[in-house]
């Protein structure tokens, strides 16, 4: 093990722009995508940028701040690396529009699958074995017997999410009330804002189908159009019309913390009361993640989970 | 022996070598599979950090522990090999794409057994004349179009000319290009003049790196280390009953040496003297190999990149005719036969051995 690991989860308080810098498709600026599967991520580099800033620090926490993240001058990047590895903030939930209960939290095996791999390096069981929802089919879904989800149509029970409906899986939904009950305690801030939060996610919790997952997470995204006007004639200036997706808010994220001992030789500490220290400093505690954090985009709860 | 099965937790990056600078030259690429030397390093630091106390800034107490910049310390290494898991869970480990390879559709064959080429034929290459690996008058014969990699499993199929069926390259890993900019955290702007691109390799699900090694006390059976460039993060798991591919001892009388890894080599394509590495009277007949690619990477003992090194590809394919009774000529107890006249201790020129 690299000694010490933990989930670093990153719940968003508002739209999140974590954008590419290049454009294919028809919006112009979009968000950092998996190659492979198409799902959102913030890539490490963001994400490690954004917690060293967070942790910036003076005196004798300084040099435990340096031997974490390594030298801050690039003159002086050679002398040691530092001991943290962060990964990619990975999806875990997604916010999909309801025609019950507002909005869903939606999560796939896959999704599921990866959150479970990580926990278990970071020493943590659980949430849930991906497995049990290997069976869901496209337009099935699971959630809780309590589910605010639930519309009744005739004699039917199902899910309206957006403008596709989906029919319930009803034998899965005791795995979904362990999943939800392991996400409210290590995935959610503990702080006391978001006790609604933690009362209901239960309540929103709906695991669909990884095709289904996936066609919401590309095209459900939020996409803004801005434009820029000339000062004179308040009209749109020529040519200034543009469009940025972002990840919605109340979207979860994950990736892992791993450390190992200090390499700098100022800082003889272990792995646990490095990333102990670390802990304390970033759990509970929003950060702005993405550009645009002027315009009010990018905030997020943090939440470190750890044995 | 320990071999370990590494799989990403995001994204890999393995530098090709290419100088790099945010400003100047702004597009970092990487390679795929790394070398050895990648793992080499990756595992002797993870040793190095986690399972010992040695303070890393004492030079000489790290010497003692994993070895010194000259040296590779106890390590004997074979690999790294691209290894997937299929539907059911079971590893199967990949062959680059063999040199002597035709393809039929996702079929691999291999191209016709060499012949003896006739006794008029004359060439002024510096070396002994080899018999041609290719033969005209078939129709429709041509060399791999696209990168199809062969299951090891298949190779003894393949070494007797059957055709088997090959793994398209693009289904093992794709590029996943991403920009990069510094930031000025004072202001919260982007620093002038640093933006950069990276090409970093995205693993498929259930796509990884398959590596054995002996001599180091290595406890863990699951864990996570740092592999290559940014540390990013590989999750490793031990293979517990994973054996090599056999190498024929005695070697039969026709046999094939195909490269797993690159291999370094005195005399370019191939070592100064085969009777380094066959006991016995032993023939090179004919050879079917790639472009070479370059072996370098930073010495971070030194703080120095080291020298550059024109390395024989994986895939590459060597035929032999032992005359009489040959036998590979094992340099330890370590069940991976290594080819190489630099770095075989840690994984240059793993190859395996079929008959043709």
């Amino acid at each position: 093990m690299a000694e010490a690991c933990a989930l670093l989860f990153a719940y968003c308080e508002t739209p999140l722009h974590a954008g590419t810098g290049r454009a294919l498709g028809t919006v112009d600026l979009p968000i950092q995508r998996e190659r492979i599967t198409g799902f959102p991520i913030v890539q490490a580099s963001s994400v490690k940028g954004v917690l060293r800033a967070t942790t910036q620090t003076n005196g004798a926490d300084a040099e435990r701040h340096r031997a974490l993240f390594g030298p801050d001058r690039p003159e002086e990047a050679s002398s040691h690396a530092g001991c943290l590895q962060v990964t990619d903030l990975q999806i875990v939930l997604f916010p999909v529009r309801s025609l019950s209960g507002v909005f869903a939290w939606t999560t796939s095996p896959t999704a599921l699958a990866r959150l479970g791999r990580l926990a278990q390096l970071a020493g943590i069981e659980g949430p849930v074995d991906p497995t049990r929802f290997i069976a869901l089919q496209p337009g099935q879904c699971a959630v809780t017997s309590s589910s605010a989800l639930r519309v009744q149509a005739g004699q039917q029970t199902g899910v309206v999410l957006e403008e596709y409906s989906f029919t319930l899986v009803s034998e899965l939904a005791d795995h979904v009330s362990v999943l939800a009950e392991w996400l409210t305690a290590h995935a959610l801030p503990q702080s006391p804002e978001y006790s609604w939060w933690r009362e209901n996610l239960a309540k929103h919790l709906c695991v669909l189908a990884d095709n289904d997952f996936r066609d919401f997470v590309l095209y459900g995204t939020e996409i803004e159009a801005h434009v820029r006007l000339k000062d004179e004639t308040k009209t749109v200036d020529q040519g200034a019309l543009w469009t940025t997706e972002a990840l919605p808010a109340e979207t979860l994220l994950v990736g892992l913390l791993a450390a190992t001992r200090s390499r700098y030789d100022k800082m003889n500490e272990g792995a646990q009361s490095l990333l102990g220290w670390l802990t304390g400093k970033l759990d509970g505690r929003r950060v702005r993640l993405g550009g645009d954090e002027t315009t009010g985009r990018g905030a997020v709860a943090l939440r470190v989970a750890r044995v | 022996m320990k071999t370990l099965f590494l799989e990403p937790l995001d994204v890999w990056l393995f530098r090709d070598g290419r100088p790099f600078t945010a400003g100047q030259q702004f597009r970092a690429a990487s390679r795929f599979p790394p070398s050895p030397l990648v793992m080499q390093g990756a595992l002797r630091t993870h040793h190095l950090i986690v399972h010992s106390r040695v303070p890393v800034w004492d030079t000489s107490a790290v010497a003692a522990t994993v070895g010194g910049p000259d040296d590779w310390g106890p390590l004997r290494l074979a690999g790294p090999l691209v290894a997937r898991r299929d539907e059911t869970g079971q590893l199967e480990v990949l062959l680059a794409p063999p040199a002597d390879a035709t393809t039929h559709g996702r079929q691999l064959q291999r191209l016709p057994a060499p012949k003896e080429p006739p006794g008029w034929l004359r060439m002024n290459a510096p070396t002994p004349l080899l018999f041609p690996l290719w033969e005209t008058g078939e129709e429709g014969l041509e060399k791999v179009s696209q990168r199809m990699w062969l299951r090891l499993a298949a190779l003894p199929a393949y070494c007797q000319g059957e055709s088997v069926f090959g793994v398209r390259q693009e289904t093992l890993w794709e590029d996943e290009v991403r920009i990069g900019i510094a930031q000025d955290s004072s202001r919260r702007t982007t620093r002038e003049g640093l933006y950069y691109e990276a090409r970093y390799v995205r693993p498929a699900p259930g796509v990884g790196l398959l590596v054995s090694f002996t001599g180091l006390d290595w406890p863990e059976e699951t864990g996570v280390l740092a592999l290559g460039g940014e540390r990013r993060s590989a999750r490793f798991e031990e293979l517990a009953s994973f054996v090599p591919p056999p190498i024929p001892d005695p070697l039969p009388e026709r046999f094939v040496l195909y490269f797993l890894t690159p291999a370094i080599f005195a005399q370019g394509w191939q070592p100064y003297d085969w009777r380094t590495v066959f006991d016995g009277q032993v023939e090179l007949v004919a050879a079917a190999l790639d472009r070479y690619e370059t072996i370098g990477g930073f010495d971070i003992a030194r703080g120095s990149e080291r020298p550059a090194q024109r390395a024989v590809p994986a895939g590459s394919a060597y035929y032999f005719v032992a005359r009489g009774t040959a036998r590979p000529r094992w340099s330890s107890e370590f069940p991976w036969f290594t080819v190489s006249d630099w770095g075989r201790e840690i994984g240059f020129g793993t190859v395996a051995i079929g008959v043709w």
